[in-house]
């Protein structure tokens, strides 16, 4: 048992090194949906329950590619980055909160600059958002996001330091505008 | 208040009849557009004297609105009205609660856990009675309330919005790498000793 620890102790250490974990498809994805650029009905959506992968995110300019999960609990941020459920799904025209472990998907957020892009690929169609803010916030800071904004916008955070261990203080914090993606109509 | 809000969230989802599929495309209806605009409108009323703004949280707001968003049909103009009814029933209670005691307001939030039990105990029973009757269930372990499907998918949660996203620290590969550094430094400081090397 002491074995099995040191060796996933290492195994955790190399992540860190690393980057992480690899990702290499789409595969995941329910229920694909194409051919939707500028609104797409929910009728024909098929919504993710809690724990689906039903997109993938990516930056560029980090080197980010990592699927992304449908609520966010422990289990589902080491499968991949995760949207938190009290907020609304991509494309409603609202605050979109995301999230990842520092050590994983997200070990090189600090890379990202403003104007870089990122990418939402759904299963029901691709954002892509533009970055207007990079920052460090406070976790019980809750003046840097807005559930109550009448406009599509992401935030994407990580704990920091990047290379900390455990319960951490503050968030990498990463908001960008929306671009381009279909809206959704929810009453079609 | 975080916490009465997610069993009176709870009790008004079990209000509304409808079969839905956890995976399925859906459509917003006016009647479910209704009791969202009802859950997301405010109220102010004296409480001690004090102006007090009753307003359910917004991330409560959407995940009530991304569940009936992602279900088949609307529900029906009766069950909307039921649903609204009900949490105003609740909200009276509140008022009722905060009439009587306004020590229970704590600056902006409602210190639902220090309520009465009979109170609280009311509201819970209400709550997971009321969702047992059209297959959801609401489990409150005392600190937090998770609201589940009958295909056992998490509809509501009223977990932190900010969450742990560092490397985990793991205590026990930290106790077992350091005990066995410890063994080995013992070893060679014995093996050390007895080859006489000081």
């Amino acid at each position: 048992m002491a074995f099995g620890s040191i060796l996933s102790t290492v195994d955790g250490m190399w992540d860190l090194i690393t980057g992480g974990k690899e990702y290499q498809s789409q595969e995941l994805m329910l229920n694909r949906l194409d051919g939707y650029t500028d609104t797409v009905p929910s009728s024909v959506m098929t919504f993710p329950k809690y724990g689906d992968c039903y997109g993938e995110l990516r930056i560029e300019s980090a080197d980010i590619k990592a699927p992304l999960y449908y609520g966010d609990n422990d289990k589902l941020l080491k499968k991949g980055v995760c949207q938190y459920i009290g907020t609304m799904f991509i494309g409603s025209g609202t605050t979109v909160l995301i999230s990842g472990h520092n050590n994983t998907y997200l070990h090189t957020l600090g890379e990202v600059e403003v104007g870089d892009k990122i990418e939402i690929d759904t299963n029901y169609g691709n954002y892509v958002y533009e970055v207007g803010s990079v920052t460090i916030e406070k976790a019980n800071d809750s003046s840097w996001y807005n559930l109550d904004a009448d406009h599509e916008n992401l935030e994407l955070y990580t704990c920091y330091p990047f290379d900390a261990l455990g319960i951490t203080r503050y968030r990498f914090c990463v908001g960008a505008k929306y671009v381009s993606g279909p809206k959704i109509l929810y009453n079609e | 208040m975080k916490k009465f809000f997610a069993v009176l969230f709870a009790a008004l989802l079990i209000v509304s009849v409808f079969a839905f599929s956890a995976s399925a495309a859906g459509t917003f209806g006016a009647n479910e557009q209704k009791v969202v605009d009802f859950l997301g409108s405010k109220e102010t009323y004296k409480v001690g004297g004090k102006d007090f703004t009753f307003k359910i949280p917004t991330n409560y707001v959407n995940q009530a609105k991304a569940f009936f968003a992602s279900t088949e049909g609307d529900i029906t103009p009766a069950d909307a009205d039921a649903i609204i009814a009900f949490v105003k029933e609740g909200e009276a209670l509140v008022k009722e609660t905060l009439s009587a005691d306004a020590s229970y307001l704590k600056g902006d939030t409602v210190d639902f856990v220090h309520f009465p039990t009979a109170t609280r105990k009311a509201i819970l029973d209400k709550g997971q009675k009321a969702c047992k009757v059209v297959g959801l269930t609401l489990v409150f372990d005392g600190e937090h309330v998770v609201i589940t499907n009958a295909a056992g998918a998490t509809v509501f949660d009223d977990d932190a919005i900010i969450k742990t996203t560092g490397a985990e620290f793991n205590y026990t590969a930290l106790i077992a790498v350091c005990a066995g550094f410890a063994l080995v430094v013992v070893g060679a400081l014995g093996a050390a000793k007895k080859a006489r090397l000081f």
